[in-house]
């Protein structure tokens, strides 16, 4: 006799969650020694990796890292990334790419708290351990939802400029390639005139024309459009290798802006001048390099994430720009990831109920997080 | 045996609401939704398994249960004390946010906990560092409670502020009402998670302000003992 009853409901779903996992834990794998990410191989697939301190200090001290992640990984004594499918297909084509043919554009896309920006953490690191030259945007709302200053371009007169944002940029650009700059010893190819005064001469180092842009926020926003333009035409010479990595790209081709003119009207993301600068830098008219964006629906306005499939996130324009490109999709954790995940939250005395280090309780954080990374990060993070 | 297999053997459980309908409305005790004999749900899986094991569950066969609340809940991060005292927190119904005030603090506990660990150099100090939250919340909370209070009593046109023992409920709430008063008074750039969690963490080591009321009421009680017997009479 089973009549209905809210708590038969209760056990029902329980036993459903409960004693499906018939998979032991034995496995304590969660971590590899092999910290250099030119050699990940889909061996590692599911396990942590560290990152020193200076590293992290070189390559994501403008941004790079989740906010949230990067607290973490301070409160865990230490920055370790999960070697992830997505990272590991990158990794795979990037060293077996034909560098002679134009560019590929691999564009990563899937749900909001999949992942994407680690990925791309683990690629930047690639990269300069590859010996790339980086060109990273850590998140492009910034530029345009959170706009501090906007002023006519000192360039071109009818687009806009952000002098602050293009000033902490190229900041973020000289800390993770100064060394690598000057190895490279990369010259101007023409000159830049900037006003009476000042002038970048044909055959300077592009670390002068980054010192400028330093220190004249006015003329930041040109020197950036400059130097891009250098580095791509390095690197069709074969001076050196770039690697592009956008976060957040879908944000270049949003119909809406925060940026307001007087007259009310939206400053678009098209009009700014940034804008021209990273969309000629992923077009594939060079060679010697690779373009990596991610696609995230928290870089379109909130009225437009229904999907995150490139098609609806870039809209067609942007959809036309990218193409041809390499899909990739991030994806919720496997049953491996997740089982390594929460391995290393115990391992560092981050998940401190005992009863949710059995197997039940990980079926129990299995099924309410989805399997779902930001989610179980949250799930877990009170106890 | 395994609980699946008892749950399904085991009539009463799946039965709770069997009588519910019949009640009539006649009933004496107009507010509540059930006859006296109606017994308390049980809801933890490990207490059920116990009491399943015990054989008790065999003589609660044909005994309605009450539906299990809203609050009741089987996941391994439940905890009794915590959902009181979120219950406690929350103003005006909203519980969503109380809940992630308490647990943005116990998140905040864990990082100042773990901070310390890191910190420590040696096996025994760091062995000596409590990490888990609900520990240090009941354990504060434990020294936080008053074994006596003050009440007042009026004797010969005067009223006299008089000692009496305090029930393990008062106390709870009493505890948990202080620690409550004391996160709330604060800076207002400090949030209420922050502050909680530093004002536990003084009390799981028997220090802070919370503790030093518990004290300046038990001192007070010391002072007034001499009035202790107009309790009776």
């Amino acid at each position: 006799m089973i009549r209905y009853s809210r708590t038969y409901d209760f056990f029902r779903v329980w036993r459903r969650f409960s004693f499906n996992s018939t998979e032991s834990i034995t496995n304590h794998t969660f971590r590899t020694n092999e910290c250099s990410p030119i050699n990940h191989k889909i061996d590692h697939n599911g396990r942590f990796y560290s990152i020193s301190e200076s590293v992290k200090k070189q390559l994501f001290a403008g941004g790079g890292l989740p906010k949230e992640y990067q607290s973490l990984s301070e409160t865990l004594n230490g920055l370790c990334i999960m070697v992830r499918k997505p990272a590991i297909e990158l990794i795979h084509y990037l060293n077996k790419t034909n560098f002679d043919a134009p560019v590929l554009r691999y564009v990563l896309y899937g749900r909001t708290g999949v992942g994407k920006s680690l990925s791309l953490a683990h690629i930047i690191h690639y990269g300069s351990c590859a010996g790339f030259v980086l060109v990273h945007v850590p998140w492009v709302p910034k530029w345009f939802q959170y706009v501090k200053v906007a002023t006519p371009s000192s360039v071109q007169s009818n687009k806009y400029d952000q002098p602050i944002e293009a000033v902490e940029w190229l900041k973020h650009f000289s800390t993770q390639n100064g060394p690598l700059l000057e190895k490279c010893e990369l010259k101007a190819t023409t000159t830049y005139t900037w006003s009476k005064r000042e002038v970048t001469a044909e055959g300077s180092p592009l670390s002068e024309l980054i010192d400028l842009g330093l220190n004249r926020a006015k003329y930041a926003t040109g020197c950036i459009v400059a130097l891009l333009d250098e580095l791509k035409k390095a690197a069709t010479n074969k001076q050196c290798r770039v690697l592009v990595v956008i976060d957040g790209f879908n944000s270049f081709f949003s119909p809406v802006s925060k940026v307001i003119r007087e007259d009310k009207s939206m400053v678009l993301a098209s009009e700014f001048l940034l804008t021209d600068a990273f969309l000629s830098l992923t077009r594939n008219d060079w060679n010697n390099g690779a373009v990596v964006v991610s696609i995230d629906p928290l870089a379109y306005p909130p009225e437009l994430r229904e999907s995150p499939l490139p098609r609806y996130q870039l809209g067609k324009t942007g959809f036309e720009h990218l193409d041809p490109f390499v899909p990739i999709e991030v994806q919720n954790y496997s049953d491996k990831e997740f089982r390594s995940q929460i391995d290393y939250y115990i391992e560092r005395n981050w998940l401190q109920q005992p009863k949710a280090h059995t197997d039940n309780g990980r079926a129990e954080l299995s099924f309410t997080s989805g399997n779902h990374p930001y989610s179980l990060m949250r799930l877990v993070a009170p106890y | 045996m395994s609980l699946s297999v008892l749950l399904r053997t085991l009539p009463t459980l799946n039965a709770i609401n069997s009588q519910m309908s019949s009640l009539s409305l006649l009933s004496r005790q107009p507010y509540s939704m059930y006859k006296p004999f109606v017994k308390e749900p049980i809801y933890n899986i490990d207490k059920l398994d116990k009491f399943i094991e015990s054989g008790e569950a065999k003589k609660c066969e044909f005994v309605p249960v009450k539906a299990a609340r809203n609050d009741h809940n089987v996941s391994v991060f439940h905890d009794e004390l915590t959902n009181k005292f979120i219950n406690m927190v929350m103003e005006k119904g909203h519980k969503e946010l109380a809940r992630n005030l308490v647990e943005a603090g116990y998140m905040k506990i864990k990082q100042l906990q773990l901070a310390k660990y890191y910190k420590a150099t040696t096996d025994i100090e760091r062995a000596e560092i409590e990490l888990n939250p609900i520990t240090i919340f009941h354990k504060a909370l434990d020294n936080c409670k008053p074994i006596l209070q003050l009440t007042p009593i009026k004797r010969g046109g005067s009223t006299y502020q008089v000692p009496i023992p305090i029930t393990e409920n008062r106390a709870r709430f009493l505890a948990m009402k202080w620690i409550i008063l004391e996160s709330r008074e604060k800076d207002r750039k400090i949030h209420f998670p922050e502050k909680f969690a530093l004002e536990l963490i003084d009390a799981y080591n028997n220090t802070g302000k919370v503790v030093k009321r518990k004290q300046d009421l038990h001192k007070q009680c010391e002072n007034n003992r001499a009035y202790a017997h107009y309790r009776w009479g």
